[in-house]
């Protein structure tokens, strides 16, 4: 039945049919683009809205953290740790960057921005824990899976594969910074 | 699929999954006699046919928009009215979602109103179409109970008081009125209870439409559309493919129901809604003009021209109702008013006084408008009580031979 | 043909017909109307002064924060100082100090939010600055619209409906807050500045709406013609 009624005019069809094929496309063409501009407001609409991404930055006031201790904020819905280090947590950490422990090699120095503060991730890179304070290395130890971090938050013992992440911050001044 | 053109290598790559596919699953090849080249329309349907799958797409519009707005939306009446405007300043894009339901809903009334039109001026409600038509009219009735509950989401005071006020129609039935109202509220009042439910539901019916769309077409599958002349075709030169005939017509009606509709979206996306909206749900202040949205008011009006509250209610409920025996009050053998002359003027009149009532139900129910919205509930009325007296003295002009 | 005419005329007066009656305010030139480009960043930032200064004695905005103005051309250092100076953060919500309940007891009323007050009045923009210019003491004036008086705790309004309002003028003469420019705070100038910050704290997607509206529709137009050839194109050789 796909047939088209066209029989009296034979010879016009293949014009016909030509000219037919190609407005076919265009049209075919122009609407399918057209949708799919149309799903992008709608894919757009679950990515984080305003009032998300206005909290997606947090300013830290440093001198709120004690030297030698550690403090968990909350940035993005994630804990992230930032340790005011000691003189010698701080050498601690620089002498591991020789150390043939290191599952993932990273200096101490690249690790932080100011050495005396120490910003990662408070979330374990195996499979997204909070590490607790603790562990043979002067770190971290996650209580899901026993994988250890140093006092650089590097990793040292498996079965995570990579350091604690270090979100991206910024000193604002010398004891203020904002993450994100 | 008679005749399988010589084998190409190209072909087989498209071919043999498809028939692969067919073997197991014929779903491409229901879906080509649905609505695709297997199903033969009438050659002469004019672009009043076109309301049909503009409904079909007004629904997929509403069904869409609706699923991202309610990962946006909070059925809480401490959160709801919070939400919706979330969803217009914060999350990405979201006020054209919401301006696109909300300006989507007016618009899906406006092209079922017209399916409806169609459907009455050429007689497609009659035999063999009735099982056909009663499915319209139950789609008609869901959607309407799908806008009622949609409107209540927003929690405005519109919204409230709408609510309130619908919901206490239902206090007529007899012995058990108070008691079927109060469990629809799931307290003693419109309140967190009732918006949470009617969330549920304005969620859940649109899919049962879905379902009741299926069978609109099932049936109407039996014995094909209509058409203008409403006489049966006689020769298969009388019919077409659907596909490409009627789907290029479809996407040509769809574009031109797209300009009105996205202009409105852009630039008018409240001129159809009320202001009062805008101010949240108090229950201890009622707005001082309670307006049903546009696509209520005839009815809204037929409820208030009865002096009585429960005959007002039957009346509203009736003059939807009466559509399911329109096909036996209506006896003339001939469908399409084109050839029935007192009928058409009828219909004309018909439509005329739902344009009336429509207007005299955005007025308040005072003086000159009481009186004149009772005319038109009578003449309402009177279109189908007149109908079986019409179809027995009216000569019909000639029928054509077949379908021009 | 004749019954798909008569419908098509039906179907574009049905919501003009069923629209509701508006209360009857003057009606201004705003230029959020039409097309504009961009929100006057002058105009918002004295309406923001007024709002914050005036209004937000006693009224919140609580759709807006600071931090919003900074998508309609302020910078991050300047709302910082502007929230700073109400002693807020940019992300803390507008909140009047009035508490609700104080609120009640000095109007007798709930003072309303006006984040969406244009949206939310018959009149819209119009509505909210007929009343803020509609105070009046003529004695004659209030005589002829309230013939039993002013009732006590209201005042007479013209553009309120019923005359008497629970607010008293909150505009209560010239030079009431100090503009960043050369602009003079007149009375009028106060209550039109106000109108255009709460015509952007109503609807701040105004102008981004409008503009796509216009790609939309210049592409459903050429799609719609394109649709309209092909289908003339296929149905050539029916009939």
């Amino acid at each position: 039945m796909a047939n088209k009624p066209c029989t009296d005019t034979p010879c016009a069809c293949s014009i016909d049919d030509s000219k037919r094929n190609f407005l076919t496309r265009v049209t075919t063409t122009f609407g399918v683009l057209g949708a799919a501009c149309a799903a992008l407001p709608f894919i757009r609409s679950m990515t984080p809205a305003d009032n998300v991404k206005a909290l997606a930055t947090l300013e830290v006031d440093l001198t709120e953290i004690p030297e030698g201790s550690n403090k968990t904020y909350l940035w993005r819905g994630k804990p992230v740790f930032i340790w005011h280090r000691n003189a010698q947590q701080i050498a601690d950490a620089k002498k591991a960057d020789a150390s043939d422990q290191l599952l993932d090699p990273q200096t101490d120095a690249e690790r932080v921005q100011n050495e005396k503060y120490l910003v990662v991730m408070g979330v374990c890179t195996h499979l997204g824990c909070v590490p607790i304070q603790g562990g043979e290395h002067g770190g971290w130890r996650c209580p899901c899976h026993g994988s250890q971090f140093d006092n650089s938050g590097r990793l040292r013992r498996g079965p995570a594969s990579t350091n604690l992440e270090i979100p991206p911050y910024a000193f604002i001044d010398d004891t203020t910074i904002k993450i994100g | 699929m008679a005749n399988i053109p010589p084998k190409k290598v190209e072909e087989d790559i498209i071919r043999q999954p498809y028939r692969w596919l067919e073997d197991r699953l014929p779903i491409i090849s229901f879906i080509d006699n649905a609505v695709g080249r297997g199903y033969l329309a009438p050659k002469n349907l004019n672009y009043l046919w076109n309301f049909g799958s503009l409904a079909g797409i007004a629904l997929v519009i509403q069904i869409l928009t609706g699923l991202f707005l309610a990962m946006h939306y909070k059925a809480d009446v401490n959160l709801a009215f919070d939400s919706v405007q979330h969803i217009m300043r914060d999350v990405q894009g979201g006020w054209l979602i919401r301006n696109l339901h909300m300006v989507g809903a007016s618009f899906f009334f406006i092209v079922v109103y017209a399916h409806i039109a169609r459907g009455l001026y050429y007689g497609s409600y009659k035999k063999p179409r009735e099982v056909l038509w009663w499915f319209g009219i139950v789609i008609f009735l869901i959607m309407m109970a799908t806008a009622f509950l949609g409107y209540v989401l927003p929690w405005g005071q519109m919204s409230f008081w709408g609510a309130t006020v619908i919901t206490n129609l239902l206090s007529v039935i007899p012995f058990i009125g108070d008691d079927v109202v109060i469990w629809l509220w799931g307290g003693y009042s419109v309140g967190d209870p009732t918006l949470t439910r009617f969330y549920a539901l304005h969620f859940l019916l649109p899919f049962v439409i879905v379902g009741l769309v299926v069978i609109h077409i099932w049936a109407l599958h039996m014995h094909g559309s209509n058409n203008p002349t409403g006489i049966d075709l006689k020769k298969k030169s009388e019919a077409i493919p659907f596909h490409p005939y009627y789907t290029i017509k479809d996407v040509f009606g769809l574009g031109v129901y797209l300009i009105p509709f996205c202009f409105m979206v852009f630039y008018l996306p409240e001129a159809l809604g009320h202001t009062d909206n805008y101010i949240p749900a108090d229950p201890m202040v009622t707005p001082a003009h309670i307006v049903p949205e546009w696509y209520f008011l005839p009815f809204y009006a037929i409820l208030r021209a009865i002096p009585i509250k429960e005959l007002g209610v039957v009346a509203m409920f009736g003059s939807i109702l009466i559509l399911f025996i329109l096909p036996w009050l209506d006896r003339s053998p001939v469908r399409s008013a084109r050839y029935r002359p007192w009928f058409r003027q009828m219909v004309y009149i018909f439509i005329a006084s739902v344009f009336a009532l429509g207007y005299l139900g955005s007025q308040p129910p005072e003086g000159i408008y009481v009186i004149m919205s009772q005319f038109f509930t009578a003449v309402y009325f009177g279109f189908f009580l007149l109908l079986p007296l019409v179809a027995k003295l009216e000569t019909p002009k000639p029928l054509p031979k077949e379908i021009t | 043909m004749r019954f798909l005419l008569f419908s098509f005329i039906a179907l574009l007066l049905a919501p003009a017909a069923f629209a509701g009656g508006a209360v009857e305010v003057e009606k201004h030139d705003w230029d959020f109307q039409g097309l504009p480009k961009e929100w006057d960043k002058d105009q918002l930032y004295r309406g923001y002064a007024v709002a914050t200064q005036v209004c937000m004695t006693c009224h919140g905005m609580k759709y807006i924060n600071h931090r919003q103005l900074m998508d309609v051309g302020f910078t991050e250092a300047e709302v910082k100082a502007m929230a700073a100076e109400l002693n807020m953060s940019i992300n803390d919500k507008l909140v009047s100090g009035l508490e609700p309940e104080d609120a009640k007891e000095l109007y007798g009323k709930e003072v309303p939010d006006l984040s969406l007050i244009n949206k939310a009045r018959a009149g819209l923009a119009d509505y909210t600055y007929a009343v803020l210019v509609g105070y009046s003491e003529d004695p004659d004036e209030i005589h002829h619209a309230l013939p039993d008086g002013v009732p006590e705790g209201a005042y007479y309004n013209r553009a309120f409906p019923g005359h008497a309002i629970a607010m008293p003028s909150p505009l209560t003469g010239p030079d009431l807050v100090e503009y960043h420019d050369e602009t003079e705070a007149s009375i009028e100038q106060m209550a039109k500045d106000v109108t255009y910050f709460l015509q952007w704290t109503a609807e701040p997607e105004l102008l981004e709406r409008k503009k796509l509206g216009v790609y939309v529709l210049l592409y459903l137009l050429i799609f719609t013609v394109l649709a309209y050839l092909t289908k003339r194109a296929i149905w050539r050789d029916v009939h």
